[in-house]
């Protein structure tokens, strides 16, 4: 018997254990990666409690993407295989969405500008495009917006023709914010005939139709060799709160080539405009003469902004009140940035500055600060390193990219 | 023992020298790619240190060490995987045209057992599946001996020591033969296997019907296709994303299984009442 | 007894079978005659479902063919049926494996009979040799009917006594057989029963036995008149 099937046993033998052995020690080498923690130092613990910190570590040619909270660390390999489909880095907060609002949330996975959250409220908004077959415009476009009513899970949803959307040939969604019982959708348009257009779109829940179609920021006539760039001011983890204002950078550049054929680029102006989703009123900021000196402004949390500059005695933060159109406060966070040194990562959320050095190695831990972002005053201060049981690991780095926030 | 069994052992034995052959090309490729690849590094950092052969230190700061994942880039090691999945994939229809062509008709045979046809199929079927899984195998048991070979040759101040996921992570193609996790290999070769079963009842159609069995066995590998990715279709030209990914997955397995029915079904039936020999 | 109903068969456009009916009985010698050749080598493989024909009905016992007939029926086709790599042991091995009508005794009884090698190979055998091992495989079953496809076509005049001897043998007794030829002189004095076809039709079915008694004719006799028609 043996005899004549030995050929099949032995590869039935080499196949369990040269597979299997394979599969049960990936599942240990994978704890064998060290534990990163934050430990406190001073300060209320309560503000470091949501923050995830998005980070990469390197030790020879291993890279693995992180995510490490105050108790633990996950790599990206301790993800199950059911995770890492979902997408194990994406923002906690569409997580949390997804596992309260399953069904609300299917077809729908994007962005957080996409989105909105009040109390009430879960909204989102969407540009769909559609491109003509026949004269390859995208006149055929629709804006389509959903809301969930969180209390009674109620949920409706409807689509309107995106106007003049045969003019454009994108049309990207910036935010969605809900004022008044109306949905507003800004929305950066490129031109079919050049330039882009910041447009402000208001739909009535009640009627399901588009009552307003305005324009922010026209796309203005420039000379051949000038052109403008736009940006909304923002970051990934607030655009779906309830925020005051939607500030954009616009940056007319000139670009032209010299007799000798190098290239010179010129910024003719470099203005920062604000829209008051309240009021719906448009306006140029007029800055103060010292933050136009400072150059491009940092942060923006839906009502200040914060210009930030390193110096030898730290990082110096100059707060600037939309509402009022003037610098509120100008104080100095205590961080030693070394000169070879990346900057740290800087945040704001709920009225509160995150600072977080971006390096850890085998030898230096990397710390992350809060400040009550009005003030400066710091509120928390902790180190973020190897857990104590890790401490034996050789040479490695841990990149920080960035923080996000598990609400 | 059963007439399956007998018959897998029969078509493994008729593989076996050809198979062996493949697996001793593997090795002896492999090997020597990481002893000429280790041989050379060092070969670089003798010649590096030949202007001043005190500053070793310096030599290795300047060069960066010798890792696992630079040999596995060399012709001499991915050529002889390579060449398996060629072999592999011709044998999925030689495995069948065998039998045919030529001078040996040995298809009378397998026709005229004393057993359902069916298991003819499934016995080629599990001969492809063996021989996959034993490369797989051989592969990931080579594996870590060509690691302590470099480790034999390489001083440890020259090299970088990672195990096999580490190096595997930086091959993102070899990530599809030995994927990351238990769940993910039996997707992977689940599907791997529905496909050869298509190729196979593909093969049976022409067998049956010759000419127009290429057209059939097309129309049906179209069809077969189209069910069994239909879910992912579905969701992303009509469902617009409607679903999760672990949804996907799960009604990818439940599309699978319907499929891998239709394609027995059809290939018993193409075996039973079509067959030509 | 296997019951061939108006059996019908193309092979594309081509009509091969054009409604093919005829009987053979257990314990009998029946014998398929046709000059032209095609249909003959269909029949068996139809009966043995190597084939699919499009309308009719082949019974066997007055069964139709299922997986448990093979060990009921055999075919031994004109074709080296073994893998050329092995040899007339493995073979019989092989057949020992898979049948669990395999006759051990008979099958060495055959190897003496026929003069053969269990150490040769398949792909080093003369025709004629290939020709018995191929009967060898299939007459050490104790199946009920047996289906030789040209037997004696193109082997040498030894092999051709050698074969006929079997027919006369005890190998043979109480077993159906069907067989195609088209020399019907070394076995004419053996087969009970005739069905003559041509172009894919049955011509005449006749019992060797009636026509020599009643007639007086000889089977070649009968052919001429048929054929020559």
């Amino acid at each position: 018997m043996v005899e004549k099937y030995w050929k099949l046993i032995v590869l039935i033998v080499m196949i369990t254990l040269g597979i299997g052995t394979f599969y049960v020690t990936s599942a240990k080498t994978v704890t064998t990666y060290p534990e990163f923690g934050i430990t406190h130092v001073n300060g209320d613990k309560a503000k470091i409690e949501e923050v995830i910190i998005q980070a990469d570590y390197f030790r020879q040619n291993i890279n693995q993407a992180a995510l490490i909270t105050t108790n633990n660390t996950l790599y990206r390999s301790e993800f199950s295989y059911v995770e890492r489909l979902e997408g194990a880095f994406r923002e906690p907060t569409i997580k949390r969405w997804e596992k309260d609002y399953k069904s609300f949330m299917r077809g729908k996975r994007g962005w957080l500008d996409s989105f909105y959250e009040d109390e009430n409220y879960l909204v989102f908004g969407d540009i769909k495009i559609n491109y003509n077959n026949v004269d390859a415009s995208m006149k055929d476009s629709k804006l389509y917006v959903a809301r969930l009513d969180k209390k009674t899970g109620e949920a409706t949803s409807f689509e309107v023709k995106l106007p003049n959307s045969g003019e454009y040939y994108f049309a990207n969604l910036q935010d969605i914010q809900f004022v008044d019982g109306k949905l507003k959708l800004i929305a950066m348009n490129g031109m079919e005939n050049g330039g882009t257009a910041v447009h402000m779109y208001t739909l009535d829940m009640k009627s399901k139709k588009l009552i307003g179609d305005e324009r922010i920021i026209g796309p203005e006539a420039l000379p051949d060799n000038q052109n403008t760039e736009i940006m909304m001011l923002g970051q990934e983890f607030m655009t779906h709160k309830p925020n005051e204002y939607a500030v954009f950078r616009k940056v007319v550049i000139d670009e032209t080539y010299s007799k000798e054929g190098d290239y010179q680029r010129q910024e003719l102006a470099n203005e920062l405009i604000a829209y008051h989703y309240a009021s719906g009123k448009t306006e140029q900021l007029k800055l103060p003469k010292k933050l136009e000196e400072q150059g491009q402004v940092s942060l923006f949390d839906g009502a200040h902004l914060y210009y930030t500059t390193p110096n030898e005695k730290g990082i110096d933060v100059i707060v600037y009140s939309i509402t009022n159109q003037k610098i509120k406060n100008n104080y100095l966070v205590a961080i030693q940035v070394g000169a070879n040194e990346e900057l740290p990562y800087m945040t704001v959320k709920d009225d509160v500055l995150y600072v977080m050095k971006r390096m850890v190695d085998e030898e230096n831990g990397a710390t992350i600060q809060a400040f009550d972002a009005m003030t400066g005053t710091s509120v928390y201060e902790g180190k973020i390193g190897l857990k104590e049981e890790n401490k034996a690991v050789d040479e490695f780095q841990l990149y920080l990219s960035q923080l996000q926030f598990d609400e | 023992m059963n007439r399956y069994i007998k018959l897998v052992n029969f078509e493994m034995n008729r593989i076996a020298k050809l198979y062996v052959v493949l697996l001793a090309v593997t090795f002896v490729s492999q090997v020597v790619g990481v002893i000429y690849f280790s041989k050379h590094f060092l070969k670089q950092v003798n010649e590096a240190m030949t202007g001043n052969p005190q500053n070793r230190q310096e030599v290795i700061e300047s060069m960066s060490p010798l890792s696992f994942d630079q040999v596995t880039e060399t012709l001499l090691f991915v050529g002889p995987i390579l060449i398996s999945i060629t072999a592999v994939a011709f044998y999925i229809f030689i495995i069948w045209y065998r039998d045919w062509l030529g001078k040996n008709t040995f298809v009378y045979r397998l026709l005229m057992l004393p057993t359902a046809r069916i298991n003819v199929f499934f016995a080629k079927l599990t001969t492809i599946l063996l021989m996959t899984f034993g490369l797989v195998a051989f592969q990931l048991m080579l594996l870590p001996f060509e690691m302590k070979i470099m480790q034999w040759i390489v001083p440890k101040d020259l090299r970088i020591d990672a195990s096999i996921n580490a190096v595997l992570d930086r091959f993102v193609e070899l990530r599809i033969i030995f994927p990351e996790s238990f769940i993910e290999f039996i997707l992977h070769y689940g599907l791997g296997t529905i496909i050869v079963a298509i190729v196979f009842t593909f093969i049976l159609f022409e067998r049956s019907f010759r000419w127009k069995g290429i057209i059939f066995g097309f129309v049906y590998g179209f069809i077969a296709f189209m069910l069994l990715f239909s879910p992912v279709l579905l969701n992303e030209l009509v469902l617009n994303s409607y679903l999760y990914p672990s949804e996907i997955v799960l009604l990818e397995v439940v599309a699978g299984i319907i499929v891998m029915a239709c394609t027995v079904w059809m290939s018993h039936y193409l075996l039973t009442k079509k067959i030509r020999v | 007894m296997i019951e061939i109903k108006d059996v019908k068969k193309n092979f594309g456009r081509k009509k091969v079978l054009k409604g093919v009916s005829f009987t053979a009985e257990k314990g009998e010698i029946t014998c398929l005659i046709g000059i032209n050749g095609v249909g003959k080598t269909t029949i068996l493989n139809a009966i043995t479902a190597l084939t699919p024909i499009q309308s009719g009905e082949i019974l066997i016992d007055g069964e139709k063919l299922h997986k448990g007939s093979y060990e009921k029926i055999m075919f031994i086709p004109d074709a080296i049926t073994m893998l050329p790599s092995m040899r007339i042991a493995d073979a019989m091995e092989f057949m020992n494996d898979f049948y669990d009508c395999w006759n051990e005794a008979r099958a060495k009884e055959l190897l003496q009979f026929f003069k053969l090698k269990e150490s040769d190979r398949i792909s080093d055998l003369s025709k004629g040799n290939t020709a018995k091992v191929n009967l060898l495989l299939g007459l050490a079953l104790d199946v009920d009917y047996l289906l030789m496809d040209e037997p004696f076509s193109g082997i040498d005049i030894f092999s051709r006594e050698q074969i006929a001897d079997v027919f006369t043998s005890h190998l043979i007794e109480e077993r159906g057989v069907i067989i195609t030829t088209h020399e019907i002189n070394d076995i004419e004095h053996l087969i009970d029963k005739v069905v003559l076809i041509d172009e894919g039709v049955v011509l005449k079915e006749f019992r060797t036995e009636e026509i020599r008694e009643n007639e007086g004719k000889s089977v070649v006799d009968v052919m001429r008149e048929v054929y020559q028609k």
